[in-house]
């Protein structure tokens, strides 16, 4: 593919028309800006969306964020609606890490009240939240506990004193992702996820202590609980070794039973099932699964960390608290309700590095929230901003109430390690007033921020589009990387 | 001397790709490069001789499968060395030489079929692997 397979339809907009390659079933709508895409050209990315409106009973056009990069089958950054009579579901275009999501608490402690304090705050979290490989933070589950979590999500950490009311009502879906079968997750699913409730997990995954830089809506960020100068924490962390068996069993599965379905995908990491078969309801019963797992790891974690930040900065202010702002899913599959061409159409949203971003209105944002939108967390790359922002009403008519997740990849992890060694790394961002802490020095260098593009220009481009407005951006000064 | 696999550049995963001289060489070698992304370093002093008895309904189902069921034991501690598989109708069958985990220094989450395709070529095999991470 090449600048000129591209059609510029506005400002950010782009599309690839389903003329470019026969069999496909819609357009890739992209949102970016002129450098973002070509980045997007020079790795599979674009590629990867093309394949994906192959999927069977694709509803209108694969859409495609800024922070698009290439994955393996489905770009990261993509969205892709089926209709759920007779179209398809497909769990590589969800991703191995389902129900990766970000979890944002914020507090009134400001910078400079908890700085004297602050190392000891990033070391009190790191010992209490086991990050990088291997076991979590809570002992060994019985079988019957983690079927527990499997079908309540974080309303097992309420019952069993990990959370409270306002954790779930702040929650996509309340923590709780409906028809969640058990007996769908695989034993060996099951086992990898006995012992990790609780842990960050290795890759991207973080936990970052930043200060509310700038408020670019006083009125959201006041529902929102944030105040420019205080401190939040935000835990990046997904469904760990269980959610990556889920979708590993049923790609294997899903290979064997395509051709009874008469599909042929373009690539074989989007293998699929109808929504309504056997295959394709098992696999959602099993993916709602592990997305409660992932919510109820986050709210483990968040428990701690809350517990942590009193205890480190009562030292220096009565009664600190770090309140729930919101936890969201950026790799899901969704049952919604979508206008399309003005008819009503009840579709499986496919979010791969996307999340939900209703707006004013929608039943689906919580209540709390209902006058401003569905609150959208962009975490950023450990050496730049994170960002707040909020659904507004073009990512219903554009995106199927989506926008991007993150700040996306342009440099691979080979060419990261060459940009910069780690311990390097650690001294620059200590030269910019930020603390690292990492469970694995090896893979710290692959993160740096120089492998990721611009999350201002990303999430310029989402707001330049209509899919959000801005609320606050968020600097950092503490990581723990996993 | 010919390389058994080489790290490919890829924006956000792990891609290798992979040599053998037929099958069963291809996937012990594949196997060598899922341990060398990983990072992982082994005990010997311990080893013992594990079964491993697959089956695929091509190649690729095959190779995804036994790199799969190993990936898998890996997170249980266990690591193979000097596996002796024969592969024949798509069955894949042999023993593997179980050693203890030492150190890991990267999670993989999984491995893809993204870009895999086994081809034979001038009396060679080779692959692209892509692993989640």
């Amino acid at each position: 593919m090449n600048f000129n397979d591209l059609k510029k339809t506005g400002e950010v907009e782009w599309v690839i028309p389903s003329s470019y390659r026969t069999g496909m079933k819609g357009d890739v709508y992209i949102i970016a800006s002129h450098e973002i895409i070509q980045h997007s050209l020079a790795d599979l990315s674009l590629e990867q969306a093309v394949n994906a409106t192959f999927l069977p009973g694709l509803v209108g056009n694969v859409v495609v964020m800024p922070d698009v990069h290439q994955g393996y089958g489905f770009p990261i950054g993509g969205i892709a609606a089926t209709d759920t009579a007779g179209g398809a579901i497909s769990p590589g275009a969800i991703g191995y890490d389902i129900n990766c999501g970000v979890r944002l608490m914020a507090s009134h402690v400001t910078l400079q009240d908890a700085s004297v304090v602050l190392a000891d705050l990033l070391q009190c979290i790191y010992t209490a939240i086991p990050s990088g490989l291997g076991k979590g933070g809570l002992p060994r589950l019985s079988m019957k506990n983690l079927d527990a979590i499997l079908t309540q999500g974080s309303g097992w950490a309420l019952q069993n004193g990990y959370a409270d009311q306002v954790d779930l009502n702040c929650t996509e879906d309340n923590g709780c992702m409906k028809q969640a079968d058990p007996t769908y997750v695989s034993i060996r699913a099951k086992e990898r996820g006995l012992e990790q409730v609780g842990s960050l997990g290795a890759g991207n995954h973080f936990i970052e202590i930043s200060v509310v830089d700038k408020i670019f809506s006083l009125k959201a960020a006041e529902v929102m609980g944030l105040e420019e100068g205080c401190l939040c924490i935000m835990i990046h962390s997904g469904s760990r070794g269980l959610g990556h068996q889920v979708c590993a069993d049923y790609v294997q599965q899903l290979q064997n039973v395509q051709s009874k379905y008469g599909y042929t995908m373009p690539d074989r990491e989007l293998a699929c099932a109808p929504l309504h078969s056997k295959e394709g309801q098992a696999y959602l019963s099993a993916m709602n699964c592990a997305a409660n797992y992932a919510f109820c790891n986050r709210q483990v974690m968040a428990y701690r960390v809350q517990i942590a930040f009193e205890e480190v900065l009562k030292r220096r202010r009565k009664n600190p608290t770090l309140a729930m702002v919101y936890d969201l899913a950026h790799n899901i599959g969704k049952i919604e309700k979508h206008s399309v061409e003005n008819v009503a159409r009840e579709v499986c949203v496919h979010r791969k590095g996307a999340t939900r971003a209703f707006p004013v209105g929608s039943s689906l944002v919580p209540e709390q929230y209902h006058s401003i939108g569905h609150p959208v967390l962009i975490p950023g790359s450990m050496g730049t901003a994170s960002w707040v922002l909020v659904g507004r009403d073009n990512a219903m008519q554009i995106s199927f109430g989506s926008a991007c997740h993150g700040a996306g990849r342009v440099h691979s992890r080979k060419s990261a390690r060459k940009l910069m060694r780690s311990e390097q790394l650690i001294n620059e961002l200590k030269m910019q007033g930020i603390e690292v802490m990492a469970g694995s020095l090896s893979g710290l260098a692959e993160e740096t921020p120089q492998a990721y593009k611009d999350v201002d220009e990303v999430v310029g481009c989402v707001s330049k589009a209509g899919l959000v407005d801005k609320v606050a951006r968020l600097r950092p000064v503490a990581v723990i990387k996993g | 001397m010919k390389k058994n696999f080489v790290e490919i550049d890829h924006t956000a995963d792990l891609c290798i790709k992979v040599y053998g001289k037929d099958l069963p060489e291809l996937f012990c070698h594949a196997l060598k490069g899922m341990y060398a992304v990983a990072g992982v370093q082994t005990e010997s002093a311990n080893a013992t001789l594990q079964k491993i008895k697959l089956e695929g309904i091509d190649k690729e189902t095959l190779l995804v499968g036994f790199l799969s069921e190993c990936l898998f034991r890996l997170q249980q501690g266990e690591v193979y060395d000097n596996p002796q598989i024969t592969i024949r109708n798509l069955k894949l069958s042999g023993l593997l030489r179980q050693n203890s985990l030492e150190t890991l220094t990267r999670e993989i989450k999984a491995v893809t079929y993204h870009q895999m395709k086994i081809v034979e070529k001038d009396g060679r095999y080779f692959t692209y692997i892509v692993f989640d991470i």
